[in-house]
């Protein structure tokens, strides 16, 4: 009963003690971690469909039928080259 | 264009603090305006010819340089493909190597450099003092060189559509269980800034922002004194694919946010496509300055956003220092639970139902979680501050000159 509790307790203990020092890590070490927020660039999403619980099996459904071939349409432009100003 | 003063022919930088061009010999003050669109005459000849050109060879083992001959020494500097402006470097002169920058290539807009060196040098030393696990000698770094880069953006609007299904757990204990929620709409996302250099890599430019774009300017090449500049030199699939990868971050994260009455949740499905309004897409260059120091015999690059003096990267940390803590930390925890649990867990046994028996399942379960998790967090950190030490920021600063 011991040992089982010796186990538990050092896969709780080293994990919690990860976690605690990945922060500290990262917040002392990973500097600047953070990249530009979507409210700096957008006032937000226009949603056509909303659906609440959805089923397993209405998913696939859901994802594939909202983009369109259109949507999907190449412009015609030459993706390898070089972009230039307008 | 000139970039020699008007009164003692001194060379002319342009000073973040004061943000006037100023004479390094008699100190005179000039706006960027002011000296920005006259052609003295020297640069006539002085096009940017490919090495090709020059000796007459179409060898692939030739790198495509351009020479460019100093208008305040003669001396002539060789300059990599990319490079819109560099110091010659015999005289130290900011030679503008405006030549390179054709029509096509002309930045529209500029963000000036606000930060100072001394202020970006500063501001580094400012993050490292709280540093918990940074080594004495990186708290004390002597810079090995401090550059000013102009960083070539594209800064893009575009619209984006997806349709995306994000699971949760809805209630608790046994009743808990995943729902689908779906969500389909579009997104609209204005002046997004996408570095337009292959040298740096995309998370590290991302990790500069934000970027106030209501300092943009009118591009003039006198903003470029003093500083080194690169000019853009992606395709329209990079660039196409830097703007898909922002946008369907933000539609991931806004959708998620939508859900309100479940935890866990994760995105489970997707499909999103996104167009960039390349009739409005607008080229700038925007600043940051490159510090690079060694440590340990490797370089290590910090970068500075030029304007807002947001310090990124990733420092060199004290190993030793952290795997001690890991263990005293670890065991004493270790201890603390193993108190509790050796009180705990005999009462569970003898109570022998099989309630006990999934207790002890998910104790051992959430043991196992809790540990591996530890595991993955220390890992995701070390990988990010892996991210900006990378060898692609440094190559960045080092194929210039100066």
């Amino acid at each position: 009963m011991d040992i089982l509790a010796l186990i538990l307790s050092c896969g709780l203990g080293f994990g919690l003690a990860c976690v605690v020092l990945a922060r500290t890590l990262a917040k002392s070490n990973d500097v600047g971690n953070s990249v530009g927020k979507y409210s700096d660039y957008t006032a937000g999403i226009n949603y056509d469909i909303t659906r609440d619980k959805l089923s397993y099996q209405e998913i696939d459904v859901f994802v594939h039928e909202y983009i369109t071939a259109e949507d999907r349409e190449p412009d015609g432009r030459d993706l390898d080259a070089k972009v230039e100003r307008q | 264009m000139i970039t020699c003063c008007k009164n003692c022919a001194g060379k002319l930088v342009y000073d973040p603090k004061k943000q006037m061009l100023v004479c390094e010999m008699c100190g005179s003050l000039f706006a960027p305006e002011e000296v920005g669109t006259r052609d003295d005459g020297l640069n006539a000849d002085s096009k940017a010819r490919s090495l090709n050109d020059i000796y007459g060879t179409d060898s692939e083992d030739l790198m495509d340089c351009y020479v460019y001959t100093c208008n305040s020494c003669g001396g002539e500097i060789i300059i990599n493909g990319t490079e819109a402006s560099t110091k010659c470097i015999y005289c130290g002169n900011s030679a503008v190597v405006f030549s390179r920058i054709t029509r096509q290539h002309r930045p529209q807009g500029i963000i000036p450099f606000k930060i100072t060196k001394e202020e970006a040098v500063e501001a580094v030393r400012r993050v490292f003092e709280k540093g918990v696990f940074i080594p004495k000698q990186v708290k004390q770094f002597e810079a090995d060189s401090v550059r000013g880069i102009y960083i070539p953006y594209w800064i893009v609007d575009l619209m984006h559509k997806g349709a995306v299904v994000v699971s949760g757990r809805v209630g608790s204990g046994k009743h808990s269980k995943t729902v689908y929620y779906g969500r389909a709409g579009r997104l609209k996302l204005n002046s997004l800034p996408l570095d337009a250099s292959r040298m740096l890599s995309d998370e590290s430019s991302a990790r500069l922002e934000p970027y106030d774009l209501y300092d943009l300017r009118k591009f003039d090449e006198s903003f470029l004194l003093g500083f080194y500049s690169n000019i853009s030199d992606v395709t329209y699939r990079e660039l196409w694919r830097a703007a898909s990868l922002r946008a369907d971050a933000y539609f991931d994260e806004l959708a998620k946010k939508s859900v309100h009455d479940a935890t866990s949740k994760s995105i489970h499905a997707s499909d999103q496509v996104t167009a960039i309004d390349y009739d409005h897409i607008r080229y700038a260059l925007l600043p940051a300055w490159f510090i690079t120091y060694s440590y340990n015999g490797r370089h290590n690059t910090i970068i500075v956003n030029g304007q807002t003096g947001k310090v990124v990267c990733g420092v060199p940390w004290n190993k030793k220092l952290f795997y001690l803590l890991l263990v005293a930390l670890g065991a004493l925890l270790s201890a603390a639970f193993f108190l509790i649990l050796r009180q705990i867990i005999p009462v569970i046994f003898e109570s022998r139902s099989s309630d006990s028996f999934k207790a002890i399942l998910i104790m051992i379960a959430g043991s196992a979680v809790m540990f591996s998790y530890g595991i993955s967090r220390i890992r995701t950190v070390i990988n990010s501050i892996k991210l900006t030490q990378a060898s692609s920021i440094f190559n960045f600063v080092k194929k210039r000159q100066g």
